[in-house]
């Protein structure tokens, strides 16, 4: 069961608000706990055990490593036993996925990640060991995120696990950002993946500059607004249970660099990538050459955390390689220029980017590349590309202005201004909104 | 804020609301919530699930209509395969199975190839989308199957060897119209006076003009296939109309399923109560339909064909005395130890470019063949 379904929004989600709403303060958590794997059961019923044993595996470790207390070797041993069975899960389901085609766990990266940073957080002493198994489970294996994240760390939602303070207007600004996100999913992810699948369609002889251009946006829009869309779903559910997921995208294709755009795009995994990959391995306070060498690896990290694929760490490669170039030539320059001029640098980059992500080989990629500034032998422009641009225009618009901030400054100045007019249209917006999905589930 | 809250206590109040709702729409309409069994994976269980929501979803049809509306408006014509003209729906057929379409053609050939003294005949039937391209948006016929190259192209492997009837052309021509019905792809009984015009002529008769059948308007609410599967519904319902034969005293259609029965007229019109409308097109296509015409002039026709080709037979039934029309999808091959292609006059092979695409039954005129090679060899 998908979020964007009739199933989830209308049954599942009621049913557990009403649930959750309904017990004791004491069963609130137990029963958010329950409801999650109800929900993961639902997803992927074959796997739920292996959830559970991985997490309570990693538990254990964090206990065995508060037991240890100063004693070093005995806090490395269950520190180095959880590390490896994670990575070891993690690398042989990717494998297993990649050779056999065997998909990989639901929420397998999110569940053993987020308990790995937990036990290296307890093993550094910046976390204290939680007590309690289900609030543990939960901070794991919450609904709202198993699918796609945020990458959270305990002390994200320690605070509201333990101390739930259930409010309304938690509640209300969950609720907005939840329906927000599953339009952003329904109406854009969609449009733009109908998009790309007809292009994908289109024979390589018959393919022109602006459709392999059509073709590099597409897939851009429909994965940025399909993880967009999902992170703030799992932002909203967490805001009606009460709790507080960090923001894992924040206008990230108005960056004014390539450094920022990774500072605002899957945000917490950058974090995540920084604090237990780059800072462990000295960051940059080892010189030029190792900064190189950890900024190449946490960024090839960055890339196969969407999957182990060749693509994929080359994506990594690629990044690393302009935030190194802009890190020693370009920053300077960059911060100089006007910024409508860096926004569309790091926009073509980021662009250019997925074409390394939306190949099946790299010399699909180059024959992309080439094709799009027009170095190849295809036309500029032909029936095909008219056909896709013409039926897809006004979707388009309304991509490129959900990726800008001026939705949000605009309802800003009409709330300033005309601010009972304002909250009419908000919600008459968001009602509407929620119709429209509604629309398109069924 | 205030608006936050107002609108999270609507949206709320929408979602229960609906919950509510679909349990009194499955409650009144007596659809029962699918249940689980161990045979189930989860996902297909909860696809079951989800169809049953999305079929008590309240005000579900209307909903679904605006939201294909709101595409339209943001430039989208296709949904689900299926394009939305002027007032007419349009199925998109996709790209050919090139080994089904390969075996097909192969089988068609070597038929056609049997050394036998029954002149054969083929008509591959183009579709809607093919015919209808002015109600399509500009360009998009790139994307789609050429049925125009494919007709030449199988009909060049066939020179000589067959008579080969080309409807594309004659369709295309009057393709302004009513020669498909707006909801379904089946042609009207316009559509088939056409196509029987230039069948008749390429298998050497003089086809009768529309003067010799009476026509008979007997629906006008007739919504077909494509409406079912299509998530718009503002189409004009289509009209059936019956072409009769004026020269036919006695007529009758029997058909050979596990049991044998017979209508006494070519369109069996209180069939279209109980098993749809179109089956009033000879009773529906049960695969083994023989037509007598009562015809003075004793001429047969053997026929290998689709449902499509089923508004024609009524119409061709004014040259032939007796028609057979047999369909593999639905066959009994029991008959082929009767079946013995020398007992009739002409030999048509029909079938839409659909079926010839998609679908493996037109290869299995090879048992027809084989069966043929037996007959010859004894």
């Amino acid at each position: 069961m998908a979020f964007p379904t009739i199933g989830f929004v209308f049954v599942f989600l009621p049913v557990s608000i009403l649930l959750f709403y309904g017990a004791p303060k004491k069963l609130k958590t137990p029963v958010l706990l329950a409801v999650s794997l109800l929900f993961y059961t639902l997803l992927d019923p074959t796997n739920l055990l292996l959830m559970l044993l991985s997490i309570s595996y990693d538990y254990l470790m964090a206990f065995l490593i508060l037991k240890a207390k100063k004693d070093v070797s005995m806090r490395k041993l269950p520190l180095m036993a959880c590390v490896l069975k994670n990575l070891l899960m993690i690398v042989v389901f990717g494998l297993q996925q990649q050779l056999y085609d065997i998909p990989v766990p639901v929420g397998l990266l999110i569940y053993t990640l987020t308990a790995m940073g937990y036990v290296i957080d307890v093993y550094r002493g910046d976390e204290p060991f939680e007590k309690n198994w289900f609030n543990f489970a939960l901070f794991c294996t919450f609904f709202g995120k198993i699918i796609a994240g945020p990458l959270v760390q305990y002390s994200d939602m320690r605070q509201d696990i333990v101390f739930r303070k259930p409010s309304l207007s938690g509640i209300s600004n969950g609720m907005v950002l939840f329906v927000s996100g599953l339009a952003k999913q329904l109406i854009l992810a969609e449009s733009a993946a109908d998009m790309y699948r007809m292009l994908l369609t289109i024979p390589r002889e018959s393919l022109s500059v602006v459709s392999v251009w059509l073709l590099v946006l597409s897939f851009t829009f429909d994965l940025y607004f399909t993880l967009s869309g999902y992170w703030d779903m799992a932002r909203g559910l967490a805001l009606i249970f009460s709790m507080r997921l960090p923001e894992n995208c924040h206008y990230p294709f108005q960056s004014r660099t390539v450094s920022d755009f990774f500072n605002r795009f899957n945000i917490t995994v950058t974090q995540y990538a920084n604090r237990y990959v780059y800072v462990i391995l000295g960051g940059d306070t080892n010189g030029r050459m190792s900064t190189i060498l950890n900024t190449l690896l946490t960024a090839m990290l960055l890339g196969l955390w969407f999957g182990i694929r060749l693509n994929y760490l080359l994506w990594g490669v690629y990044f690393a390689l302009l935030m190194l170039l802009e890190r020693y030539l370009l920053l300077k320059l960059l911060l100089r220029v006007p910024v409508l001029f860096t926004r569309m640098y790091t926009f073509c980059a980021v662009l250019l980017s997925f074409t390394i992500f939306a190949s099946d080989t790299l010399g699909q990629a180059v024959f992309y590349l080439k094709s799009m500034f027009g170095l190849g032998e295809l036309p500029w422009f032909n029936g095909y590309a008219s056909y896709i641009l013409s039926s897809n225009i006004p979707i388009l618009l309304v991509c490129f202005f959900a990726l800008t901030s001026l939705g949000s400054l605009l309802t800003r100045e009409l709330h300033r201004r005309h601010p009972a007019l304002s909250d009419l249209g908000a919600v008459i917006y968001n009602v509407g909104l929620l119709t429209v999905s509604a629309s398109l589930m069924l | 804020m205030v608006s936050k809250r107002l609108s999270a206590l609507l949206m709320l109040a929408l979602i229960i609301g609906t919950l509510l709702a679909i349990i009194a729409n499955s409650w009144l309409r007596g659809s029962a919530f699918p249940k689980y069994n161990r045979f189930y994976y989860m996902k297909e269980y909860m696809g079951e699930i989800e169809a049953f929501l999305q079929e008590n979803f309240p005000f579900g049809e209307q909903l679904s209509n605006a939201a294909v509306k709101l595409q339209m408006w943001a430039g989208e014509s296709e949904f689900e395969g299926i394009f939305i003209g002027d007032d007419t729906l349009i199925e998109d057929i996709g790209q050919p199975d090139e080994a089904v379409l390969g075996r097909n053609l192969q089988e068609i050939q070597s038929f056609v190839e049997m050394s036998s003294s029954t002149p054969v005949s083929v008509l591959y039937l183009p579709t809607k989308y093919a015919i209808q391209q002015q109600e399509l948006p500009e360009n998009a016929e790139l994307f789609a199957f050429n049925q125009k190259n494919f007709i030449e192209q199988a009909y060049s492997a066939l020179q000589g060897k067959a008579t080969t009837v080309d409807a594309y052309s004659t369709l295309l021509a009057n393709s302004d119209k009513y020669l498909y019905y707006r909801t379904d792809p089946n042609l009207t009984g316009l559509g088939a006076y056409y196509v029987y015009t230039v069948l008749v002529q390429r298998m050497g008769l003089n086809p009768l003009g529309q003067d010799s059948f009476t026509q008979q308007h007997i629906r006008h609410d007739f919504y077909g296939e494509t409406y079912e599967k299509s998530p718009y519904k503002n189409v004009t319902p289509d009209i059936i109309t019956l072409y009769r034969p004026t020269n036919q005293s006695a007529c009758s259609v029997t058909h050979y399923t596990d049991y044998r029965y017979t209508y006494n007229t070519l369109y069996p019109e209180h069939l279209m109560e109980l098993s749809g409308e179109l089956s009033v097109l000879l009773g529906g296509d049960t695969g083994d339909i023989t037509i007598s015409s009562g015809l003075k002039r004793q001429r047969s026709l053997l026929v290998f064909g689709d449902s499509s080709i089923l508004p024609l037979l009524p119409l061709l039934s004014a040259h032939y005395s007796t028609i057979r029309f047999l369909d593999f999808e639905h066959w009994n091959n029991n008959i082929l130890d009767e079946l013995n292609v020398e007992d009739y006059d002409q030999v048509l092979i029909a079938y839409s470019v659909d079926s010839m695409i998609h679908d493996p039954y037109p290869a299995q005129i090879r048992q027809v063949r084989q069966q043929q090679k037996r007959f010859l060899e004894e």
